[in-house]
């Protein structure tokens, strides 16, 4: 191949790539006494540390290049759990035991929960069972104006 | 975080494989293999499946519309063009260069180009984060406006059963992860299915990606005075 297509070539090719995100998942080095089934550690260089215990996740911030030694990531997990104010192993197992509780929740609680948030939202329940649900579609997705139909978003372009 | 690995996983699939199935059309026109299967062999020969990898990706098109115009089938190139023209994340100004110095190489470049191509395709799909959507494949699959819209229609003609709408709301979620509204819908749709799971989910991850989300900080806020 002549040397100025391969760059070419090349170019387009690290340029489709780099465009995407590159992450690096790393294996959690776990404070003793906590069961290590239960963290999940993901790590990309200037973003997030992840204490992920059940549904509970806990956001801490990894500002270095990964890779980084067992001892760096046990510190900067006690350092997460220090900042959210999680002082001690026992207090995180504590919420570790209550999150597994979420996993007994029965459709009542669900069905409850649905109540709630018509009422946060402040919406009065009509006859339409749909309706209601876009309502309340539409009042959490609060970035934009309320979700366009498939013409409005046609007509848009 | 997961979220955020698919879409890139996803890109990156749709945009490497639709390149090197280009390359191996472009390769058969050229005269190798008896027939493009051949060419192809145990790979993704499926352009609507690829291109579910990731409908971001403008790529698919541009490949597509490339193969077909190498065949001389110059109408559904032009509209394979013309659909990736409508995606706003296709640079429409330097785009054809990629297409113009695909069509320039002889086979020998074609096959060396394809060497790496494979070889990227292999690890990417290796990492098994990339998953191609159920949602069908059109010109305007790109927007998650566009799929939130096809989703809430869904939602309508199912009378409010979110199964089949789920399939449009996590699309747009995938193209689109970084805008806390797909993440809002796609917590509501895990709701009403009864998935607390995923709706506890979707909240985490959503408020990762945009803290500041009212919507979100709403369901969160719910969630956690109810949490035993």
């Amino acid at each position: 191949m002549k040397p100025s297509r391969l760059a070419i070539l090349l170019i387009l090719v690290l340029t489709m790539l780099y465009t995407t995100t590159v992450i690096h998942v790393s294996q959690a080095a776990i404070p003793p006494g906590f069961d290590r089934s239960r963290v999940r550690l993901e790590t990309k260089t200037g973003h997030k540390v992840v204490l992920q215990c059940d549904q509970i996740e806990f956001y801490g911030t990894l500002i270095r290049q990964v890779p980084i030694s067992e001892k760096e990531l046990e510190d900067l997990i006690r350092q997460t759990m220090e900042d959210l104010g999680i002082d001690s192993l026992k207090k995180l197992n504590e919420i570790v035991n209550k999150a597994e509780q979420w996993d007994e929740i029965t459709q009542e609680e669900i069905d409850q929960f649905i109540q709630d948030l018509t009422r946060t939202v402040k919406l009065v329940p009509n006859a339409d069972k749909v309706a209601d649900i876009l309502s309340i579609l539409n009042r959490i997705r609060t970035n934009r104006d309320p979700t366009k139909s498939v013409e409005e978003f046609l007509s848009g372009l | 975080m997961q979220i955020q690995s698919k879409y890139a996983y996803g890109y990156a699939a749709a945009s490497i494989s639709s390149m090197r199935l280009c390359v191996d059309t472009l390769l058969h026109v050229g005269g190798e293999g008896a027939t493009l299967e051949e060419v192809v062999g145990s790979r993704i020969a499926d352009w609507d499946e690829i291109a579910a990898y990731n409908y971001a990706s403008p790529f698919p098109w541009v490949f597509e519309g490339l193969s077909l115009h190498a065949q001389d089938k110059l109408e559904e190139a032009q509209e394979c063009y013309y659909n990736a023209a409508l995606n706003p994340e296709y640079d429409l100004e330097n785009g054809g260069v990629t297409v113009y110095v695909l069509a320039m190489l002889d086979n020998d470049d074609l096959k060396e180009l394809k060497h790496k191509l494979t070889g990227l395709e292999d690890q990417i799909y290796e990492a098994g984060i990339a998953e191609p959507s159920k949602c069908p494949r059109d010109k305007y699959c790109f927007s998650d406006e566009y799929l939130n819209a096809l989703g809430q229609e869904e939602l309508i003609a199912s009378d409010g059963d979110f199964a089949n709408a789920m399939v449009y709301f996590e699309t747009a979620l995938v193209v689109a992860p970084f805008n806390g509204d797909n993440y809002a819908s796609c917590a509501i749709a895990s709701l009403y299915s009864g998935d607390m799971d995923k709706t506890i989910f979707y909240v985490n991850e959503g408020l990762w990606a945009d803290p500041d989300h009212e919507g979100l900080n709403l369901m969160a806020e719910l969630l956690n005075e109810r949490r035993p």
